[in-house]
């Protein structure tokens, strides 16, 4: 991360085509970068290569920059960056490394921003009812039962220290 | 420009030579001119048009002189046709004038033939001395633009369409009256300085910059050819849809067909709330994504990390009992807790010194407690978005059934119109379903081309920074570049500066018609000026998008007075501003209004009548004697500067003449 306090993420055709403007559903880029960075993290690999800083390559990708701050001073965004980032390396310490962080989210979320373009943006429809389908290919309502009981339980055995 | 004199010889059937004076200022700057109908007041508005552009909107318009004075020579003999107006502009006084000399054509047929003409346009400036304009056509573009012509010479009977449909129009009102054409002609200027500097980079430039400035141009043309492009559909669509109110209006007004265009107009306002409703809850839909779409991809994640920091706290190694920092201070004071010395290398410290790997910072537990704190939170979190989004999903899926209902009813009337006996309604209802695709067909097809701008503008974002990027060592190139490059900038800021002055003149303009307009009319109602600038009536619906509202003929025509006042009053404001004013120059324009009270109750007459007189710093109304009601003449009477009367002499009822003329002749006394 910068001296400024921001890092360069990769930007493509999903940014343009689903944040602001009028037809856009998300209304700003740190937004949608945590949710590239779930969508990555879901479905498997990091991307390979960091962005390269004033690389625009032909299928839309070019590096952007964005303040750490939008995501850390979000309370519910910066525990999944966390989450995120220590189920990556394994290691507690990344929970208070930005630089792990930041990396997490940049290599996560070019993988989740290129999965999000070929499966919702590139395809035929709407956008946004594409969209709703791709988070609802994830949805699994036994599981989410199940998930809520575990959490329930870590949380309350935490609260009792 | 504020009108003084206008003289017609032999104009139409202002036979002779004819004379006005125009009141203006002060608490008498209103001309009224009475006449019955036939009697001449179109053609004395069309007698400005005539002047200025040569234009006539009357049948026959190419029949100029008078048929009397036609009648009067021989054929092969000439007819002089004039007219002159005097004016002040800018503190000057100026003369325009347009002579014609006919040739009375040969046949049973009264017409004539110019065969000369005379267009001259003098100015006495301010040490006195007269001049010539050497172009008097645009001289008189500058001043008073031919595509005003409707806004500032306008006929009362079709001006509630322009509220409807202009926005060319409208936009090209609010950017000349109010003085933004000079940042117009600035922008244009500089893309022309900025070509010809290029044009020199091309020339003495190195061949991989010489090429990338090829295509920044050929860019640049192709986005102009396309904004050129959008423009005419604009037009092309506002033209259909001017023809496709029309024939409503025609299907409303005729009886087979009035009762199912009224059913129609009726589904159409509630297919626009189920479509507006659809996208209200689009946008929630949006916004729950937005803010808590990551959920279901994260929370496997999440819970992972819960389970890792969890199997830590079963080690107890969270929360820690030995702090890393409380390991530190020992180390570096080289105490232990008990006071056995800790020196460098021997056992004890080495001992303490492992306690760091079993130790934990506070940061660190504490960032697992904020964690392990929001588990259930984000779990329900989880749950609830699917519910919501559940939800969303139902209530749509309810309007798009109930939008699919309407547009089958929709189409039933249509072909229930096609069904009704008689050619004609067949044709106007075919005619309609074709001008409805002609303007769908061109509102994608701008659509299209907006892509296609959008598309090329980012190309041509590219191609900028690779000019940038090129280093041109030649000096005479690096110097066109620089400069082409300093004239880029300056009508990028010229660019800006403008968007935002247009902006806030728009913003003007749309609170004083609103002023205007509620003044007149009382309505719950609203008229906003919009970005596309068209005029649209909305009202104000708690908790809910601003809604447009269906409007009368009359309440068209009174928010296009207010349109046309609100511009003329703005103007004459900043004319008059002692504020140091470079782009709102604005200035001084009268309204010339032709039978402007058509559709409006009394009580809107009177509200008209006394409006109009305060907004601008003259008015020239023409009306029949039955428009001359007590209201509007309490009301215009009192600020009646000059009243005139058009005498008709029809040859029918009167001996002496066999052809039929007017005579312009003041009011003497009260009308």
């Amino acid at each position: 991360m910068s001296a400024s306090g921001t890092f360069n993420y990769e930007s493509n055709k999903a940014y343009e085509e689903l944040v602001g403007g009028d037809n856009g559903v998300f209304s700003s880029n740190y937004q949608f970068l945590v949710f590239c960075a779930s969508v990555g993290h879901a479905r498997g690999e990091p991307a390979d290569e960091a962005p390269q800083e004033d690389d625009m390559a032909a299928d839309g990708r070019e590096s952007k920059e964005i303040r750490w701050e939008f995501i850390s001073q979000n309370s519910e965004l910066s525990v999944v960056t966390a989450s995120l980032t220590y189920a990556h390396t394994g290691r507690p310490e990344s929970l208070l490394d930005i630089d792990a962080q930041t990396d997490v989210l940049v290599k996560y979320g070019a993988a989740g921003s290129r999965i999000i373009y070929d499966e919702v943006v590139d395809q035929s429809g709407d956008n946004l009812n594409n969209l709703i389908d791709f988070i609802e290919e994830q949805r699994n309502d036994d599981r989410i039962a199940q998930q809520s009981g575990v959490l329930e339980q870590i949380q309350s055995e935490f609260s009792s220290i | 420009m504020e009108l003084d004199t206008l003289s017609l010889t032999n104009f139409r059937q202002f036979y002779g030579d004819q004379e006005l004076s125009f009141a203006s200022g002060g608490d008498q700057n209103v001309t009224v001119v009475h006449g019955s109908n036939g009697s001449g007041k179109t053609t004395l508005l069309n007698a400005f048009t005539w002047l200025f552009y040569e234009t006539i909107t009357l049948p026959k318009p190419d029949h100029v002189a008078s048929e009397r004075a036609l009648a009067e020579v021989a054929p092969g003999e000439n007819v002089t046709v004039r007219g002159e107006l005097t004016f002040y502009h800018e503190d000057n006084r100026h003369t325009f004038s347009r002579e014609w000399t006919v040739e009375r054509d040969s046949g049973p047929e009264l017409s004539g033939t110019r065969v000369d003409e005379d267009l001259t346009f003098k100015f006495v400036d301010e040490s006195g001395n007269t001049k010539t304009r050497s172009n008097p056509s645009s001289a008189i573009e500058e001043i008073m633009p031919e595509r005003l012509r409707e806004i500032f010479f306008f006929d009362g009977e079709t001006i509630d369409k322009m509220v409807a449909n202009d926005q060319t129009q409208i936009q090209d009102a609010i950017r000349n009256i109010m003085g933004l054409r000079i940042l117009d002609r600035a922008e244009r200027h500089l893309g022309h300085v900025r070509r010809e500097f290029d044009d020199e980079v091309q020339k003495y430039g190195s061949k991989e910059l010489g090429e990338i400035v090829e295509r920044k141009n050929e860019l640049e043309d192709e986005i102009q050819a396309k904004k050129d492009e959008k423009q005419n559909l604009i037009e092309s669509r506002t033209e259909a849809q001017s023809e496709l109110d029309n024939v409503r209006d025609t299907l409303s007004s005729r009886q087979e067909s009035r009762e199912l265009e009224e059913r129609r107009n009726s589904l159409e306002d509630d297919l626009d709330d189920v479509e507006n409703d659809i996208d209200q809850i689009n946008d929630e839909i949006k916004e729950l994504i937005a803010g808590e779409g990551y959920l279901p991809f994260a929370m496997p994640t999440i819970e992972a990390t819960a389970e890792m920091l969890n199997e830590k706290r079963k080690k107890g190694e969270i929360p820690n009992e030995i702090k890393t920092a409380f390991v530190e201070d020992l180390l570096a004071n080289d105490e232990c807790i008990c006071g056995r010395p800790l020196p460098d290398g021997s056992e004890p410290r080495d001992n303490v010194a492992q306690w760091q790997e079993q130790s934990g910072s506070s940061e660190l537990e504490e960032m697992a407690m904020k964690i392990t704190g929001r588990l259930t939170e984000l779990a329900d979190s989880q749950e609830a978005f699917y519910e919501k989004l559940d939800d969303y999903m139902e209530r749509r899926a309810a309007k798009s059934e109930r939008k699919t209902e309407l547009e089958e009813k929709i189409d039933e009337v249509s072909t229930r119109l096609k069904d009704i006996e008689g050619e004609d309604i067949q044709q106007l209802e075919t005619r309609r379903e074709e001008l409805s695709d002609d303007i769908e067909s061109y509102t994608r097809q701008i659509g299209a081309v907006e892509g296609k701008i959008e598309e090329l503008e980012s190309e041509l974002n590219d191609t900028n920074r690779k000019r940038e990027k090129a280093r041109e060592e030649n000096e005479k190139s690096d110097q066109a570049n620089r400069r082409s490059q300093a004239a880029e900038y300056v009508a990028t800021q010229v660019d800006q500066l403008y968007d935002r002055f247009q902006d806030e003149v728009r913003q003007s303009v749309n609170d004083r018609v609103n002023d205007i307009y509620q003044d007149i009319m009382a309505k719950d109602y609203f008229i906003e000026v919009s970005e596309e600038y068209t005029l649209k009536f909305k009202q104000r619906v708690k908790g809910n998008p601003d809604q447009e509202v269906a409007v009368s003929t009359g309440e068209r025509q009174v928010a296009s007075l207010s349109f046309i006042a609100a511009l003329v009053s703005l103007a004459r404001e900043r004319y008059e501003s002692d504020e140091d004013l470079v782009y709102f120059t604005g200035g001084i324009y009268p309204m010339v209004m032709d039978s402007p009270f058509g559709s409006l109750d009394p009580e809107y007459q009177q509200n008209v009548s006394q409006m109009a007189p305060n907004m601008a710093e003259q008015v020239i109304v023409m009306l029949t004697d039955s428009q001359w009601t007590d209201e509007v003449a309490g009301e215009m009477g009192p600020k009646a500067g000059e009243e005139y009367e058009l005498v008709y002499h029809d040859p029918s009822e009167e001996d002496g003449t066999d052809f039929e003329y007017t005579q312009i002749k003041p009011v003497v006394g009260e009308f």
